[in-house]
């Protein structure tokens, strides 16, 4: 049996036109947790949404396999955020503080597969501001890419690059 | 041909993870488990997104990365989307021209954050050309040198146009200059007011040059006289070249479209009133600011900017500081993320005026800088040229 879980919601707006839309909306998570959201946060969360719209709103609980309770609460959290218009910069930094680069990338992942849009644009740019500075071969490493030019292909590019590689940290993240 | 591993079940912007439910709804959250895949590789989509968001440097570097990403980054379209994500304060310099031929930059964020020493990042050494800036666009320097050459770099990329194409043949002098983009047919323009004084006698003539077509072109002379000493480079925003004219007594605005060759005027937002008006670009939009001296009653800074080019009416009080203090002149080079803004004030060069405190300093500079001072924001753009 799936556990239930409930967030920290805010109650928000809850829309007084369709009353079938105050009905709590089960989120489930690929490792079988259920988090019960307010349908205001389920609105920020495209992909559910679309889901629940489709259906007349008669679904309620919704399977989200690729996406874990580790994950969850973040994007949960930030939906609540985005739904007070509290979305800071300080917000912001606080919220990817806790988050080790593999985690953020998952972060990225679900954002995408729930299609929130500024959670998504904001993943972007803590990704490549964590990217940036870090060496070639850590880059593939996180992106899963193999490198394919040839050690010859790669060292003329690197040469003509060269100005480039100045300042680059070492390869020391916990992840690795 | 990208060869990042695809995530078969994995679709961007598609909610067909969800649309599985209609088959199976009474055994949902078990088959959706059956179906988890790991996630930890990013689809090609997404990896350009964040790609867009990276210093153009680190994009250089990524070029190692693997074939396709080299490709990407070095994708015209690829640079023109870069140009449309929202900038940061670390992607931004202004650039001037010291001892009339060392191209330098100081980053903005140094500038914002800190008061004190700042020292200038050479891009090149220009010996025997005597170079001045004339115009900052898409991350595009040009260039203009004593004999009225023309020239175009990417200081962030490190490039250069190998021509130094020459307007006229004929020694003169270069009265108002501008450099703009004409997005519809995708190319950079240079326009030259040139004076020729000889035999008691003043000749003017307007040229305009199309980088990578590599012609002058002579098209008709302002129809209107410059009244600001200052305003020698034309602002450029939307396709068009803008200088502060006088027609009838008023100050106006004289815009050049680079597309048509066309120019045109527009109606400031006020009236002058013995202010030195200047015109400035901040995030794209035309503005103006108004600069009252100490010795009339009016001891206050304006600063209006057009929110929507071309319509007047969308002339929007920007900025008021009554009492300006740091110096009576100062022209917005830009507003930081944090309300800083950065102003060029002649004398000393540089003001940082929070907007929200009404602290103030002046950044202190060992050098002399020149009155044309340029804000750049670093791109990937190698133009055709």
């Amino acid at each position: 049996m799936a556990e239930e879980v409930s967030s920290q919601m805010n109650s928000l707006s809850i829309s007084e036109t369709n009353p079938s839309s105050s009905a709590t909306i089960s989120l489930v998570s690929g490792d079988d947790i259920v988090f019960k959201v307010e349908p205001t946060i389920a609105k920020e969360m495209e992909t559910v949404q679309s889901f629940i719209d489709e259906t007349d709103g008669k679904i309620t609980t919704i399977p989200l396999p690729n996406i874990s309770s580790h994950d969850l609460p973040y994007v949960i959290e930030y939906c609540e955020k985005s739904i007070a218009g509290k979305i800071t910069k300080e917000f912001e930094a606080e919220f990817v503080k806790k988050l080790n680069n593999e985690e953020v990338k998952e972060l990225f992942l679900a954002a995408n597969y729930l299609n929130i849009k500024k959670l998504l644009d904001f993943l972007s740019q803590v990704i490549a501001d964590r990217i940036a500075n870090k060496s070639v071969e850590y880059v593939r490493r996180y992106f899963g890419i193999e490198n394919d030019f040839t050690p010859e292909e790669e060292a003329k590019l690197r040469e003509e690059l060269a100005w480039t590689f100045t300042g680059v940290d070492p390869d020391d993240e916990d992840e690795n | 041909d990208f060869i990042l591993i695809r995530n078969p079940k994995h679709t961007p912007h598609s909610p067909s993870p969800i649309m599985f439910l209609h088959h199976s709804q009474s055994d949902t959250v078990s088959a959706a488990i059956s179906h988890r895949i790991p996630s930890s590789v990013l689809p090609e989509e997404l990896v350009g997104e964040i790609l867009l968001r990276l210093p153009v440097k680190y994009l250089f570097q990524f070029k190692c990365v693997c074939k396709s990403w080299k490709t990407l980054i070095s994708d015209p379209q690829f640079a023109k989307r870069h140009l449309r994500i929202k900038t940061t304060d670390n992607q931004m310099s202004v650039f001037t021209v010291l001892e009339e031929s060392r191209i330098v930059s100081y980053r903005l964020k140094s500038l914002c954050e800190n008061p004190s020493n700042h020292t200038p990042v050479t891009f090149s050494d220009m010996t025997n050309r005597d170079y001045r800036i004339i115009g900052s666009c898409n991350g595009l320097l040009c260039l203009l040198d004593r004999e009225q050459r023309v020239r175009m770099c990417n200081p962030s990329i490190r490039f250069y146009s190998k021509k130094s194409p020459q307007p006229v043949s004929f020694s003169c002098n270069v009265e108002h200059c501008g450099f703009g983009y004409d997005e519809v047919n995708n190319k950079y323009r240079v326009l030259l007011v040139l004076i020729n004084r000889r035999n008691n006698s003043c000749q003017t003539l307007t040229k305009v040059y199309t980088f990578g077509e590599d012609s002058w072109k002579t098209i008709q002379n302002f129809p209107l006289p410059c009244i600001n000493p200052l305003n020698l480079s034309g602002k450029s925003v939307s396709g068009t070249l803008n200088w502060i004219v006088e027609k009838s007594g008023v100050s106006v605005i004289l815009s050049f479209d680079l597309e048509k060759d066309t120019y045109n005027e527009m109606l400031l937002p006020q009236d002058d009133g013995g202010s030195i008006c200047m015109l400035y670009v901040l995030n794209n939009c035309l503005g103006v600011c108004y600069n009252y001296e100490y010795f009339t009653k009016n001891n206050h800074w304006i600063a209006w900017l057009m929110k929507d080019y071309g319509d007047v009416e969308s002339w929007t009080e920007l900025i008021i500081i009554p009492n300006f203090r740091p110096t009576f002149f100062a022209v917005p080079l830009l507003i930081s993320e944090n309300d800083v803004l950065l102003a060029n004030s002649l004398r000393p060069q540089l003001v940082v005026y929070n907007l929200n405190s009404g602290k103030f300093y002046h950044p202190s500079i060992n050098v002399q800088l020149g009155v044309d001072l340029h804000i750049h924001r670093e791109s990937l753009v190698l133009p055709p040229c």
